[in-house]
């Protein structure tokens, strides 16, 4: 009890400067949307455009490929997951590792692999209709279902194996045991990873932009860059937004229906399925997969890389290496140096106020990149004219969109950090200020550490922003993929992928081990 | 007592409609252990935090040593206050070793002054050697012991502690009990405990300020409160109490157990209440004795025997163990307290 109560105290209200901080963040996200909705508003053939055949069919390919893409990522995600968790598959260690590679991949870096590998002039075969919506579904598939994969393998895991035991004990068979047990179990985590799927269906812009598939964000690229028209682009950017929202709500509903886990926590190991002669076949499936997903984008860039390796314009490389790095490294520390004062609002001066605050300023995270650039173009070509054409509106782009990684990776160190520690500093003569440095900051680093690099992570490999933010005449490794890849030039779109690719595993890497290791409490 | 260091004078604190502490006065001389004992949830930390500047109060001022620190429109931050706090958790600074921790608080000295004044500390605490261990490398006495130090480095005013023995198991409390009140008496410190348990108040406090209800019910020394309570709860709260109804006439209050002569302030009134303790009882054992013995608890060192009165009125009698009373024998009661204390009858129906 009371070493609860200073956490709930509704002390005296927040010092003004992270209330500042909180201001800035959610006006940062909310004013350009606002404004982008104010445009598409204004345009006068908003409402006839809304349902013109072009527009639907954009809505049309956009739904269509969304729930194709969500269907097979249930389907491989729930599957691999029981392989993985519920039989005696061999390798497992090594698949589960594997099976979650793809996640370092970006879509345009596997739909370009899949273009140069499969596509017109590509490094095998030929294989007809690759271009448009199979290899759209294909490229977005193999790289999200990780997304349904993740959280399916953790429900498995605290599943309540006495449930399945005792099913069986009323008389099912292994296979109604599961279906009638096991899926209903696991059904809320494989609900949620199919809502980030569809989600980043609908929000991604490289993979279909590189397989010539119209959906909307394609459509948003093409309508703005096509100048004289960039109120229809808003009203399409407005669309998508709804359609965003739309999903949102319809998983609040659903979720709202979901049963609670029974508490009782696996009393013992869940039993598990003997494969017999489908044990090898399983394990080349899941092999293939990986294959798919990791190994074939980085098979096929290599080769392309080496065979254009005497004509590469290795200076631009290294320049948009230079370029990615540095907008990424502004942007984690920026979002990481807001995310302090922040995420201590949230935590420690719970309020109206700062459930608002923290509400729009992670609102940023779940609309589409493309959305929020569009946003902030018009918004800075209106009303901060000095930023538009900088590198500082890209990194403001990338601090709106990712600010809610750094904000959940200081917050959730945040709330480790017993409060009581900051009032013990103050009644020993330190200020406020002075024990966020000597106290708060240190016991954050964890976090800080994890944040600042999703943040950078995540920036490395954006499109959408970077292309209708970026100064004209600069490439940042994601722009220079996306223009070889739109032009066919395998050669010369690989190496920069690679790169992305490798720079991102290598991120990844620390990153696993600073999560993993708690600090002293 | 003393000069005064701590004076709070109609501090009051409401947290919504929760009124927290009502309108208290309380005051802690220099050099003095006072501690504030209550039942949970009657505002005993509140009040601690309202004196470390942690809450503002609503009403009423808080001095620290002559200097008003709340109150009239003034409110000095916490750190400003020169208060120690050593809470129940410890609240030690997990990434700092013991000597980080106990250094903390001093500032504007020199490296050397700051290296000598914390091994003063732990040689105070008697933790020398122990500098470089991290918090997670202590057993709970010793974390005790170093909040205690890192508490009294800066030299503060007044320590405050709020509960810090409910974390320690049972057996290792009553050893650092006796630590914690050997270290603020060598150190000089003025101190205020914080505790709900009336033992250890009575045990280590100077004075004991007894808090009921968000009110200070009482202060005075320990064998004042616990002999001499001022009302029903009062007693009910500081340990056994037995109280027996009784007419009251020219200062004799005629009871079940015979005629008690009441010391003190006696109340007015027809009907009156007369407080024994269980160590105030003797018992006999006479074959047609007015009462039964109900129950025995037995502690090795002494024991409680439950009687029953023929009205039903239950008294618990505090004995040597040597005598045995088996259950069910009949037993004479007999008063022996040095005094007993009356309370009007009413306050008793509450
Ligand atoms: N920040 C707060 N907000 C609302 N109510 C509070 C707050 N702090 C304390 N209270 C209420 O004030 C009353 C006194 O609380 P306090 O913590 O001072 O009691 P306590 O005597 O320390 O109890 P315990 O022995 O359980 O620690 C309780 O009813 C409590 O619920
Ligand atoms: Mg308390």
């Amino acid at each position: 009890m009371a070493s609860r109560r200073p956490a709930l105290h509704r002390g005296p209200r927040a010092p003004l400067v992270l209330r500042l901080a909180g201001l800035g963040v959610a006006a940062a996200t909310v004013l350009p949307i606002a404004h982008l909705a104010v445009r598409a508003g204004e345009a006068e053939d908003a409402g006839s455009l809304v349902v013109s055949p072009r527009v639907l069919r954009f809505v049309w390919a956009t739904v269509g490929l969304g729930l194709t893409v969500t269907l097979l990522s249930l389907v491989i995600g729930v599957g691999v997951a029981w392989l993985l968790d519920r039989t005696d598959i061999p390798g497992r260690r090594m698949l589960a590792v594997g099976a979650v590679l793809p996640l370092v991949v970006p879509t345009y870096v596997g739909a370009l692999a899949l273009l140069a590998a499969f596509g017109p002039g590509g490094l095998a075969f030929e294989l007809r209709g690759i271009v448009g919506f199979w290899g759209a579904t294909a490229a977005l598939t193999l790289s999200t279902f990780p997304y349904v994969l993740l959280p399916v393998r953790s429900a498995l895991a605290t599943a309540d194996p006495a449930l399945e035991e005792a099913a069986q004990a009323l008389g099912d068979g292994r296979r109604t045991a599961f279906r009638r047990a096991v899926l209903p179990q696991v059904r809320p985590a494989a609900a949620a990873g199919a809502l980030l799927v569809f989600l980043y269906v609908l929000s991604d812009f490289g993979a279909v932009s590189i397989m010539r598939y119209d959906t909307l964000t394609r459509g948003i690229f093409l309508e703005y860059r096509s100048a004289f028209n960039r109120s229809s682009a808003a009203v399409l950017g407005v669309l998508l937004v709804v359609l965003t929202l739309l999903a949102l709500a319809g998983e609040r509903r659903a979720r709202g229906r979901m049963v609670a886990r029974s508490a009782a926590s696996s009393a013992g190991r869940a039993s598990s399925v003997t494969l017999g002669p489908w044990r090898w076949p399983a394990f080349t499936a899941v092999i293939a997969l990986v294959s798919a997903g990791t190994g074939l984008p980085v098979g096929v860039l290599t080769y392309w890389a080496l065979r254009g390796a005497s004509r590469a314009d290795g200076d631009a490389l290294v320049g948009a290496v230079g370029t990615s790095t540095g907008l990424s490294l502004g942007a984690a520390a920026a979002a990481v140096m807001i995310a302090v004062p922040v995420s201590v609002l949230v935590v420690r001066h719970r309020s109206r106020f700062s459930r608002i605050i923290e509400t729009l300023a992670t609102a940023g995270y779940a609309l589409p990149g493309l959305v929020v650039a569009l946003a902030l173009v018009f918004f800075a070509s209106q009303y901060l004219s000095p930023l538009y054409q900088t590198f500082m509106i890209v990194v403001v782009a990338y601090v709106v969109r990712f600010f809610p990684e750094a904000l959940g990776a200081v917050q959730s160190s945040l709330v480790r950090i017993d409060p009581v520690l900051e009032e013990a500093g103050r009644s020993l003569g330190r200020s406020r200020l002075d024990l966020a440095r000597t106290v708060t900051v240190p016991l954050l680093r964890g976090g800080l550490v994890a944040g600042a690099a999703l943040v950078f992570l995540t920036a490395m490999k954006e499109l959408p922003a970077t292309l209708l933010l970026l100064p004209a005449g600069s490439d940042t490794l994601a722009t220079l993929v996306w223009t070889g890849a739109a032009d066919g030039r395998y050669a010369q779109a690989a190496p920069p992928a690679l790169l992305v690719v490798a720079i991102s595993a290598l991120v990844l890497w620390p990153l696993d081990r600073v999560r993993d290791r708690r600090p002293r409490q | 007592m003393s000069d005064v260091r701590v004076a709070l004078a109609g501090v009051a604190k409401s947290f919504g409609v929760v009124q927290a502490v009502r309108p208290t006065d309380l005051q802690a001389g220099e050099g003095e252990l006072l501690a504030l004992v209550g039942p949970s949830g009657c505002g005993k930390t509140t009040l601690l935090r309202l004196i470390a500047g942690f809450e503002a109060p609503d009403a009423g001022t808080i001095r620290i040593g002559g200097c008003l620190v709340a109150g009239e429109g003034v409110f000095m931050p916490p750190e400003r206050r020169r208060v120690g706090m050593v809470f129940q958790q410890l609240a030690l600074f997990p990434h700092l070793d013991v000597a980080g921790n106990v250094g903390y608080g001093l500032k504007g000295m020199s490296r050397g002054e700051r290296r000598s004044r914390v091994q003063e500390l732990l040689a105070l605490v008697g933790l020398e050697g122990y500098e470089r261990r991290f918090p997670d490398e202590l057993s709970g006495g010793e974390g005790q012991r170093v909040a205690l130090a890192r508490a009294l480095a800066p030299g503060p005013a007044v320590v405050l502690l709020d509960e810090p023995f409910s974390s320690l198991d049972l057996s290792l409390r009553e050893a650092v009990r006796r630590e914690v009140r050997r270290i603020l008496k060598v150190a000089g410190a003025t101190a205020i405990l914080v505790t709900h348990d009336q033992d250890e108040a009575l045990a280590m406090g100077d004075r004991v300020a007894v808090m009921l209800g968000g009110r200070i019910s009482q202060v005075g020394l320990p064998e004042e409160v616990y002999r001499r309570p001022r009302d029903v709860t009062v007693a009910d709260f500081l340990g056994d109490a037995n109280l027996i109804e009784g007419d009251l006439t020219e200062g004799v209050l005629h009871t079940e157990l015979g005629q008690l002569v009441p010391n003190g302030l006696v109340p007015t009134g027809p009907r009156a209440i007369a407080l024994l303790r269980p160590e105030d009882l003797n018992l006999e054992l006479v074959a047609d004795g007015p009462a039964t013995v109900v129950d025995v608890e037995y502690f090795g060192h002494d024991q409680v025997v439950v009687l029953r009165l023929p009205s039903g009125l239950e008294l618990r009698a505090r004995l040597h163990a040597r005598e045995r009373f088996p259950r069910g024998s009949r037993v004479a009661v007999r008063c022996a307290g040095p005094r007993v204390v009356a309370f009007p009858s009413q306050a008793a129906r509450e």
